[in-house]
């Protein structure tokens, strides 16, 4: 985040910048569902108002931080164990060409794959806790980290390139002061995609098994016909993705303050 | 000039006005709603030989629901939303296992109702392994369980009925993939009598049924559902998809393999073999001392009664009420004499 | 004249390039000698095959054909040894790092001792001193070239090549380069090879021009600008540079064919 410069030069007016047209815009649309609902009279089994969403949210908050923790803790380690691999995957198909070609026809298989297919077999491998979820988002995170991490490494200015070889740099100084900070912008990009589906993995991930987490939590609300509940998950979950997104967005302006996207 | 033109115009513009009307007209006779009634019938699941939804297929395709004056539409739901449609109108009749129907009128307090049992016995039951050799479900202290979205009251029962001390058994979440019971990942499991043994069986594996009727646990199976207006408004239109379905169970009874004919017709992808025997396990729980005396579909007050105080004890219900709420046996009772049925 | 006399030989050289198209002739028989201390340009149209040229003298390209003598000996061979300055149109500058940890990065690749106070030292001789813990993305287009420039000084090159710096600059920082350019070769003396397509640069900035054919790149003629040194901003108005700069326009408008 930028300071924006006011004619006041207030710190305090970028909060109003940014934060307030969000959130403006969100109470005009919880207002217009809560009129829609009232108007239609649409029965809670349906679609719940959002004053009913928010009761059930507000009534057993710890019912919901619990579970949301859950699904948070198995997001953020798929998110971790995912990232880096394709990271250190990235690594060695930009040293060697051939790696690349021998490596990357698996990972977009990896990618194309269905989660919904391959969920049911990760139970049975991995059994009912944690396990299972946080492999399905390392797998669902690790393509687009991949991708965008070859990307950053080959794509260094080809005259940097030609200084660096005109010094006799070794192959692990061009990678280590040369193609690494070059791909840390590319890595953030990934890093916004990869952020949000963490999350959706690891609640789909929870649809197979297990009672904990949101995903469980949505499920179950589901079969019980319990919609305040299935939306306030719903809304919870949302809001956990909001909020990574906002510390994975305050981490590139720290450490990318040099790049465009920073 | 001028003139021949504006013939022309004149002449055109009646032209386009005859032409309309023969389209429009022929299209609005067409709707033979002086004849037919029309409905739309949603069957809780996939396409699969479920003894309500055969009865439907076999109704549609030998067309008993024509000679009741009926138009039914069939459709499927995929997951589960098919009592929200009922409840949103878009869907007039539905199917709903008897637990499951007692559960949503409890809460969130749907204005339903059964009109017919199709699951004397209910489909609700557990498998282990056979070669784990478990004699009793005392043995199940100390195992796994795994059941589907909660745990399931007839378990409760059946712990309760055996003196089983339920915190020494671990109980799972699981999906419904019953490898998780052939890798060892659970030990017993939560199933539905008509499906997943079979499937097992193909698998190479024999396995263990605990059914809670064993123990004499109050079960009953699927029912046809409608809403509380439905049923005020127009009971003739009940009566006589009723009629027409019931009809559909007789010929199934009499000609079991064209019924499965019927069935792979609507589910090309499903195995035959499966199929029938998904049927012939529901035939068989369809039939009781009650329905030879008084036709296929009969249900009692009693019956409802002791679902209803079973799934009350064991904390299915969050909300009590009259079990008498959801049930009725008007149209059933009206379609027999003594055990036939009366058809047209 | 020896070969071992020049500073740079080049000899007999061509590269031929291998494209999906087929072969590319970049340049061909590219024979030139510069002296220790010498300033030369090269000059010729787009495409010449320039910047082949500048990449075979610096050792970064394996021509195809013939070979370049630095000191005597072949620069491939002893790429380590020979800090080879260069700077490219492009300043290249790792945003990442500040003004003067750019400045010092090759020099501490090459394996230099000292190259934080060398850092200073060079940064101070383009006179960016006080931007030193600034980042690229802070600097103006002329002031990064400065620190590309800084960070070829500070490898202590005793050759300094340079593929058209000034090229992606506006008119008044190009002038004001030039001036600096031509002061620092006048307090260095380094042999500098400077490739530019503005003959007016060349002209001003040279000892002598060696003007190149239109591709594949040969050749067509060398002049040598016998102009006063150090050169001052007036000197482009006097005739004998108007002369200089015809005569290059005229060695620029023959074929490759019509050698002098």
């Amino acid at each position: 985040m930028r300071y924006r410069e006011t004619k006041l030069g207030q710190k305090s007016l970028i909060v109003f910048y940014y934060l307030l047209p969000p959130i403006t815009a969100l109470l005009v649309v919880l207002v217009i569902w809560e009129i829609c609902i009232r108007i239609w009279n649409t029965p809670i089994y349906i679609a719940p108002s959002p004053t009913a969403v928010f009761n059930r949210i507000f009534t057993d908050p710890i019912f919901f931080l619990s579970h949301g923790s859950v699904t948070l803790g198995e997001a953020m380690s798929g998110f971790i164990l995912g990232a880096t691999t394709a990271f250190l995957a990235a690594l060695l198909m930009a040293h060697a060409r051939f790696l690349e070609r021998l490596l990357l026809p698996i990972a977009i298989l990896i990618k194309v794959t269905p989660i919904v297919a391959v969920a049911p077999m990760f139970v049975i491998w991995f059994g009912f806790g944690m396990l299972p979820k946080v492999l399905i988002v390392g797998l669902i995170t690790f393509f687009p980290v991949l991708i965008n991490a070859i990307a950053g490494l080959k794509s260094v200015n080809s005259d940097t390139l030609d200084l660096f070889h005109s010094v006799n740099a070794s192959n692990k100084e061009i990678f280590l002061k040369l193609r690494i900070p070059n791909a840390l912008p590319y890595l953030f990009a990934a890093f916004r995609i990869s952020i949000p589906l963490s999350v959706i993995g690891a609640v789909v991930g929870e649809w197979f098994s297990g009672d904990k987490g949101l995903g469980s939590v949505i499920m179950i609300a589901h079969s019980n016909l319990d919609m305040p509940t299935l939306f306030a998950a719903i809304i919870i979950l949302g809001l956990t993705g909001i909020i990574l997104t906002f510390i994975s967005s305050y981490f590139e302006s720290k450490l990318l303050f040099w790049s465009d996207t920073g | 000039m001028k003139r021949e033109i504006s013939v022309n115009i004149n002449q055109t513009l009646l032209v386009c006005i005859i032409l309309f009307i023969l389209t429009i007209v022929p299209l609005g006779c067409m709707d033979r709603s002086d004849e037919l009634d029309s409905i739309v019938f949603m069957a809780g699941y996939k396409p699969q030989a479920n003894l309500p939804f055969i009865a439907s297929y076999v109704a549609q395709e030998k067309g008993f629901f024509t000679v009741q004056n009926l138009n039914v539409e069939i459709l499927h739901s995929s997951s589960g939303e098919n009592i929200q449609l009922l409840m949103s109108g878009d869907v007039d009749i539905t199917t709903a296992d008897a637990t499951t129907l007692l559960k949503r009128i409890s809460e969130p307090g749907l204005p339903i109702k059964a009109f017919v049992l199709f699951g004397q016995d209910g489909q609700q039951a557990f498998i282990t392994m056979a070669d784990a050799e478990i004699q009793s479900p005392k043995d199940w202290e100390g195992l796994t369980f795994g059941y589907k979205f909660t745990v399931p009251p007839d378990y409760l029962a059946i712990l309760k009925a055996n003196q089983v001390d339920r915190s020494k058994i671990n109980e799972v979440r699981v999906g419904f993939d019953p490898r998780i019971l052939t890798e060892g990942k659970v030990d017993i499991l939560s199933v539905f009598k008509s499906n997943e043994p079979d499937t097992i069986n193909k698998f190479g594996f024999k396995v263990d049924i605990w059914d809670p009727s064993d123990y004499d646990i109050p079960s009953l199976g699927l029912t046809y559902i409608a809403t509380e207006k439905t049923i005020q408004n127009n009971p003739e239109i009940l009566r006589r998809f009723l009629k027409a379905t019931m009809k559909a169970i007789e010929f199934i009874q009499n000609n079991p393999e064209e019924a499965l004919d019927i069935v792979m017709k609507y589910a090309p992808d499903e195995d035959r073999d499966h199929q029938k025997y998904m049927m012939m396990t529901e035939l068989e729980d369809g039939r009781s001392p009650l329905t030879t005396a008084n036709g296929f579909g009969y249900m009692t007050d009693g019956q409802w009664r002791q679902l209803y105080s079973q799934l009350l004890e064991f904390g299915s219900l969050p909300n009590a009420f009259d079990y008498r709420d959801a049930f009725v046996n008007e149209f059933i009772t009206s379609l027999y004499e003594g055990n036939q049925l009366v058809w047209p | 004249m020896s070969e071992s006399l020049f500073h740079i030989s080049v000899n007999e050289l061509s590269h031929l390039f291998k494209t999906d198209h087929g072969n590319l002739n970049a340049i061909v028989n590219i024979n030139i000698n510069v002296a220790h201390g010498e300033f030369i340009s090269v000059i010729g149209p787009s495409g010449c095959g320039k910047t082949t040229l500048l990449k075979c003298i610096s050792g970064l390209i394996n021509p195809t054909n013939g070979y370049v003598l630095i000191d005597g000996s072949e620069v491939r061979e002893s790429i380590q040894e020979k800090s080879i300055g260069i700077v490219f149109q492009d300043p290249c500058l790792l945003p990442w790092k500040t003004v003067i940890q750019n400045v010092e990065l090759l020099a501490t690749l090459n394996g230099q001792n000292n190259t934080s106070s060398l850092a200073v030292a060079t940064l101070d001789s383009v006179g960016l001193t006080e931007f030193k813990d600034y980042y690229p993305f802070q600097l103006s287009g002329g002031m990064k070239q400065r620190v590309s420039l800084a960070r070829a000084l500070c490898l202590q090159p005793s050759v300094l090549l340079m593929d058209e710096p000034l090229g992606s600059l506006d008119e008044l920082t190009r002038s004001n380069l030039r001036h600096e350019l031509t002061n620092l070769w006048e307090s260095t003396r380094k042999t500098i090879v400077l490739v530019t397509h503005s003959i007016y640069e060349a002209v001003l900035l040279s000892d002598r021009i060696v003007v190149m054919s239109k591709r594949p790149g040969s050749i067509v003629g060398e002049l040598d600008i016998e102009l006063e040194r150090p050169r001052k901003g007036t000197i482009e108005e006097s005739k004998e540079f108007q002369i200089y700069v015809r005569m290059i326009k005229e060695l620029l408008t023959l074929d490759s064919s019509d050698e002098i």
